[in-house]
């Protein structure tokens, strides 16, 4: 049977994690936790208490695992690695649906510029989720404007490039599909980039889920609006991908440092 | 007698930084040292004092390093600029406290 400092260590170490997602900080923090706990005992074992009893005590006059790693602020991803993730995320998406190619034939020539795009929407989704969770802004509006920024970027980028050969504008199918590819991977990336969302399992399926939403209310839009060409429809496709996108994947993210 | 949580919290950075600068370097000694110097007022939960040392740190007024001493030991000091923060705190604390007293000095 383990020790009471061990495990008091073993238990804060679990609620740690989820808080402080730096792994090195981590350490630090229990490594100062048990210097102390040894140095409390110590001192306990030189006033005449048995060991045993001066760890429970050592441990008790730490406080409640509980309540001190309350005290630990949350630390949002790095500026740099949800970016990174959101891009790359983003991007693969497109890519593995490119590799499936044969099943979306027709919208192949469509799909060969939206690496770029997703690049480019990535970046934004990825700025705009930091800055939400940096600055304790309100997570759908951020996300909204992020992708509203991204999504029209890349349809300029799309266009003046003159690589767009046709419309997608008319297939729910392939559109729902390339929702699912991209989302399952943008959540796999973020979910790597982030403790908490490590820990929990939904985020890949709802990032998907929110994906294949922007998607079929993107088309939707377009259906309305006549395509990504008008800026009405390009207005409706940025806020459902931001809506469906904060829907989805904002209950799942750690609460905002205050 | 124990003070309030909330009244000791907001006076925590300063407290640490003036113990940090009495000799105590290490967490350990640190709340023990406040403790004593406060003759057992200053009572917390030992682990609250690790976010604090942590957050002056992060504020560049604490600096801190690990030492072998038997046992790895990680020891903070203070910095220019905590020593400087002390100083201003220490001020401002004397007019607040000196203030407060006279109040309370002149109800019957």
């Amino acid at each position: 049977m383990s020790s009471p400092r061990r495990q008091f260590l073993d238990r804060y170490e679990r609620l740690l994690r989820p808080r402080v997602s730096s792994a090195r900080l981590r350490r630090r923090i229990l490594a100062e936790a048990e210097e102390h706990l040894l140095d409390c005992a110590e001192t306990l074992q030189r006033d005449g208490m048995p060991g045993d009893e001066a760890e429970r005590i050592a441990v008790v006059r730490f406080g409640p695992a509980e309540m001190l790693a309350m005290n630990w602020q949350l630390e949002p991803p790095s500026p740099a690695r949800w970016t990174i993730a959101s891009t790359l995320g983003i991007t693969g998406g497109l890519i593995v649906t490119l590799a499936i190619g044969p099943a979306l034939d027709p919208f192949l020539a469509m799909m060969l510029t939206l690496p770029l795009a997703g690049l480019v929407v990535g970046s934004g989704l990825g700025v705009g989720q930091w800055l939400s969770l940096r600055s304790g802004f309100r997570w759908v509006v951020m996300t909204g404007l992020a992708a509203a920024l991204g999504l029209t970027a890349s349809t300029v980028l799309v266009e003046t490039s003159g690589l767009q050969g046709r419309s997608f504008s008319d297939d729910l199918a392939a559109l729902a599909l390339i929702g699912s590819c991209t989302g399952a991977i943008v959540g796999l990336m973020q979910s790597l980039s982030s403790a908490v969302a490590r820990r929990n399992a939904w985020w890949i399926r709802s990032a998907a889920g929110a994906a294949i939403g922007c998607m079929a209310g993107g088309s939707a839009a377009m259906v309305l609006f006549g395509g990504l060409r008008t800026s009405a429809g390009m207005l409706l496709v940025a806020a459902a991908a931001g809506l469906f996108m904060a829907t989805f994947t904002a209950p799942l993210t750690h609460p905002r440092p205050s | 007698m124990n003070l309030e949580g909330e009244v000791l919290k907001g006076h925590l950075d300063m407290l640490v930084l003036a113990v940090v600068r009495s000799g105590a370097s290490h967490g350990y000694a640190i709340i023990e040292e406040l403790r004593r110097l406060s003759d057992g007022v200053f009572e917390l939960p030992e682990g609250t004092i690790y976010p604090v040392l942590h957050r002056l740190e992060e504020k560049g007024l604490l600096a801190s390093r690990w030492v072998e001493e038997g046992r790895r030991r990680r020891r903070y000091s203070l910095t220019a600029a905590g020593r400087k923060a002390l100083g201003d705190q220490r001020q401002s604390w004397s007019a607040f406290s000196r203030a407060v007293s006279a109040v309370l000095a002149s109800a019957p």
